[in-house]
């Protein structure tokens, strides 16, 4: 079972600058990932370290997703991805969150898979505006290999790097959090 | 209670103190909290295997649902992915570049690719492309001299097949009778 070590904050304050500096850190690894395989076609970090930020740090890595959006938006242009992105992220935010109770590794591997095999269906969501059921499915079918790729991957990097990122974050987590009571004291 | 009497040993008469001191009821205390420990340790362990059997089960669970899933899938794409025409099909190619213009090429092919129509065009002479392969496909980077570069100014060429967006790369977008394709150079904001 996994334990958020959310912070506690001022309840006057949203945002500790600590907090802030936390969430730059994961903004910036997460592009870093994202930049670092972006020659593998839907081979991605992205999902997996949301995933990791949003059990040691809870919902305040939201906004880190929305920062993400914003910097991938400023790099390639507005389109249709960014209203994707805008969604996609804090639904996986949210359902990590809120089911975090009953987590573990094998939990969050199996989610993972099924995160990436779903992804085009997810993202085919705007397109039932466009151009209806009929442009969605065909959307979604083209991209059906690449789903299949990303689940498998999403599994395969959820399974070798999950236990090592969890561990790592948890001791950036604790650490934040003593060094905010220690101030404060 | 004692073995012989109230206040005797069951080892009376013996020389040895401990064995001496042992009576009847510290015998029966001593297999009651043995026998304790032994439910214990099997309850534990019986915790622990149903534990580890409730979590091997939520893994197979686990590995069905991605099976089944990815089964789904490649149903999906089977019966609804792209097929391609075998024959001699009709086309129409057109190609808007930056300024608006178009230039049109019609006629017949069997080619079952797009990338293979385009292929058949440039060796007629009256029509040109550039591309790179990546991981996605063939990404068509010039048409007719004309290069769309992202990294500059957010160029890129379009595909669009009967009046609507391409879903395929050129190598992957089949060529079916009568199909109209179009090359539009465009520019993401």
């Amino acid at each position: 079972m996994i334990s958020s070590l959310c912070m506690k904050k001022d309840s006057k304050r949203r945002f500790t600058i600590r907090d802030i500096a936390a969430m730059g850190m994961m903004l910036a690894l997460i592009e870093v990932s994202k930049r670092a395989l972006e020659f593998l076609p839907n081979v991605e970090l992205v999902t997996l370290l949301f995933m990791v930020f949003t059990l040691n740090f809870g919902l305040e890595v939201l906004a880190v997703s929305v920062a993400f959006t914003l910097v991938e938006t400023a790099f390639w242009g507005v389109n249709n991805w960014v209203i994707m992105y805008l969604y996609i992220w804090p639904a996986e935010i949210l359902f990590v969150h809120f089911t975090r109770r009953h987590a573990s590794y094998w939990f969050h591997a199996v989610f993972s898979a099924l995160f990436g095999f779903c992804f085009g269906a997810l993202c085919s969501i705007p397109y039932l505006a466009v151009g209806g059921w009929s442009m969605a499915f065909t959307w979604w079918v083209a991209g059906i290999p690449y789903d299949i790729l990303h689940g498998v991957s999403n599994f395969a990097l959820c399974l070798i790097l999950y236990r090592p990122l969890m561990a790592a974050t948890k001791r950036a987590a604790v650490f934040l959090r003593d060094a905010g009571r220690s101030k404060s004291g | 209670m004692r073995l012989h009497s109230a206040e005797g040993s069951f080892f009376e008469g013996c020389a040895c103190t401990f064995w001496h001191n042992i009576t009847r009821e510290k015998v029966r205390y001593w297999i009651r909290m043995e026998q304790q420990e032994k439910v214990k340790r099997e309850k534990i362990g019986q915790t622990q295997a149903g534990k580890k059997k409730g979590r091997g089960k939520k893994i197979i669970f686990g590995v069905i649902l991605i099976a089944a899933l990815l089964a789904v899938l490649l149903c999906v794409y089977r019966k609804f992915g792209p097929k391609t025409q075998t024959g001699t099909k009709a086309y129409t190619v057109e190609v808007v570049d930056q300024n608006g213009e178009t230039k049109s090429y019609q006629g017949r092919t069997d080619a079952e690719y797009l990338s293979g129509l385009m292929d058949e065009l440039a060796a007629e002479g009256d029509f040109s492309y550039e591309g790179t392969q990546s991981d996605y496909g063939l990404y068509i980077t010039a048409i007719n001299g004309v290069t769309a570069d992202y990294d500059k100014d957010k160029a890129y060429w379009s595909i669009y097949v009967n009046g609507e967006v391409g879903q395929y790369g050129a190598d992957s977008q089949p060529v079916a009778d009568g199909d109209d394709f179009q090359f539009v150079y465009e520019k993401g904001q």
